[in-house]
């Protein structure tokens, strides 16, 4: 236990550092972060242009699809602010950069995560929230304890699913070299869980997003319970299902880093 | 040692396929690369093919043309994109080169910039036609029951308008590539440019769905004539004079963006900022 408060300090401290020094590129900063913000918004405002027609794409009305997509963003928004540097496992691979970080006594995992965080992804979470919240109050949901500490938990527990999914592709380049393909083979299949109800995609769809690249997990099934359409659905997979994903895969995740890391040989050089 | 063949090529052929066999090669450097490639298409096409199908049971009435169209608009604008690309095309090369430096070894060669990068991508672009397009074609043929173009005229039409369109997005991307370099930041110029051509294009929702004023809107641009252009001859939604008006729109966008980007690569070439080197 005291190993794991020792890890998460120096995870702080790391994290202080590099949050002074992305406040250097302050205006890139902000350009990014407009750029988030316009790019979902128009995304947003087309789904909102499809469901002006339809009214109801899988029962779903357009509120209740922001209100699914938003919380996508929330989620996808810590994991990017805190893990998006993990796409460059493969590049400490490559250039046997992991060499410096295996003789300091803190743990390689937690340096590599504590190089960098990615200010311009608070904007993520920050029109996460908003949509949420507009959602909500448009759909008449009402803002209850429970609800509330339901979403955070869930949010949460997305975040930890997503980090998990690309600790684990990324740590792939340590039997490959390169790991950024695994990475952008899961796009796709993301874009689709984050614009649209999945269940229209049919059952083996939703299978495979349950079961083996849980992304359901994320925003689907929490917004079900949030949103009033569960039903059909048993009560104990809504609720616990998202921590138990979160918990099976960050394990998994875990596990490949360490067998990965286990293997890796330094730049030879 | 020069092959035979190529003496009697024009200088400006014999260039476009050494460039090309580049472009070609960057494409094939991953095999792994290829196959997710190849399965995020067809994931793409899957997704968009379904969304259509549960939109038309729910109100068939919203659409112009009947449902195995509208299958086939999703599915060949999911193909077409992959072809049509604006993430990383010449932009993305300029931007790259103008960090590294490399941009001065390009600008010593012989060639006009434009007209290298073009055949780059058109290497590119040919390694994605015969190694991701045609799969996927049948596939979506085969597998989705997607059909061919509405006639056999229309087929021609698209043909040509697929080649217009190519151009036209390689002329679009080449001037944010420009405005990369005159601005030295990508993101917020590719996101900027994302947005853009997602909006006004047609290439997620087809232009009839949207609101008057925004559809009024996508006809003074030049982004509809990218996806909507060949996506709606291909269908038989614009047919006879009316295909025939659009083709001609697209040529007369396209001939501007040639004279655009020729008239722009003149004035900016002298100005340019090597950030590394």
């Amino acid at each position: 236990m005291t190993e794991l408060r020792r890890a998460l300090r120096h995870y702080g401290l790391y994290l202080r550092l590099a949050v002074k020094s992305q406040r250097v590129y302050r205006a890139d900063t902000w350009l990014m972060s407009v750029g988030i913000i316009l790019i979902n918004v128009i995304d947003m405002l087309l789904l909102g242009v499809l469901l002006r027609t339809f009214v109801r794409l899988g029962g779903w009305n357009v509120w209740d699809v922001v209100f699914l997509y938003c919380m996508f963003l929330m989620s996808m928004g810590i994991q990017s602010l805190f893990t998006m540097h993990l796409r460059e496992i493969e590049v400490h691979v490559q250039d046997g950069t992991l060499d410096q970080m295996l003789i300091r006594p803190v743990p390689v995992l937690v340096q590599v995560l504590g190089q960098k965080v990615h200010l311009k992804d608070i904007s993520h979470i920050l029109l996460g929230v908003a949509g949420v919240v507009l959602a909500a109050d448009r759909l008449g949901l009402p803002w209850t304890a429970a609800r509330i500490a339901y979403l955070a938990v869930t949010v949460l527990c997305g975040a930890a699913l997503l980090i998990g999914i690309s600790l684990a592709l990324c740590s792939l380049a340590f039997w490959t070299m390169h790991a950024s393909v695994f990475m952008s083979g899961t796009q796709e299949i993301e874009e689709i869980v984050q614009h649209y109800p999945v269940h229209i995609f049919g059952t083996w769809f939703l299978q495979l997003i349950s079961t083996l690249l849980p992304f359901a997990f994320v925003n689907y099934y929490p917004s079900r319970l949030l949103l009033h359409h569960e039903d059909g659905l048993p009560s104990w997979l809504l609720v616990a299902g998202p921590p138990v994903a979160a918990v099976v895969v960050v394990a998994i995740a875990l596990r490949v880093w360490h067998m990965g890391l286990a293997r890796y040989q330094g730049s030879g050089s | 040692m020069t092959a035979p063949a190529d003496t009697w090529a024009p200088r400006w052929l014999v260039l476009m396929r050494a460039f090309a066999r580049q472009g070609a090669s960057r494409r094939l450097a991953y095999p792994a690369g290829y196959w997710v490639h190849l399965l995020n298409t067809l994931i793409k096409m899957f997704g968009v093919v379904t969304v259509w199908s549960v939109l038309y049971s729910v109100s068939p009435g919203s659409f112009p043309i009947p449902l195995p169209d509208m299958i086939a608009y999703g599915a060949v604008s999911a193909i077409l994109s992959e072809l049509l690309g604006w993430w990383d095309g010449p932009h993305y090369l300029i931007a790259k080169r103008v960090r590294t430096g490399l941009i001065t070894g390009d600008l010593l060669r012989p060639m006009s910039l434009p007209y290298q990068l073009f055949c780059l991508w058109l290497g590119e672009s040919l390694v994605v036609l015969g190694l991701v397009v045609l799969p996927v074609v049948a596939v979506a043929a085969v597998a989705f029951g997607i059909g061919g173009p509405a006639s056999t005229l229309a087929g021609a039409q698209f043909a040509v308008s697929v080649v217009l369109s190519f151009v036209l997005v390689f002329c679009l991307n080449f001037l944010v590539g420009l405005l990369v370099m005159l601005t030295l930041n990508l993101y917020g110029l590719m996101v900027l440019y994302h947005s853009v051509i997602t909006m006004l294009s047609g290439v997620w929702i087809p232009l009839w769905l949207y609101p008057q004023w925004l559809s009024d809107l996508t006809m003074v641009l030049p982004f509809r004539s990218v996806y909507f252009t060949p996506l709606s001859i291909y269908v038989g939604y614009v047919r006879g004079g009316d295909a025939w008006r659009d083709l001609g729109l697209q040529v007369v966008w396209t001939a501007v963006g040639l004279a655009v980007i020729t008239a722009a690569w003149r004035a900016i070439r002298r100005k340019i900022v090597v950030q590394g080197g």
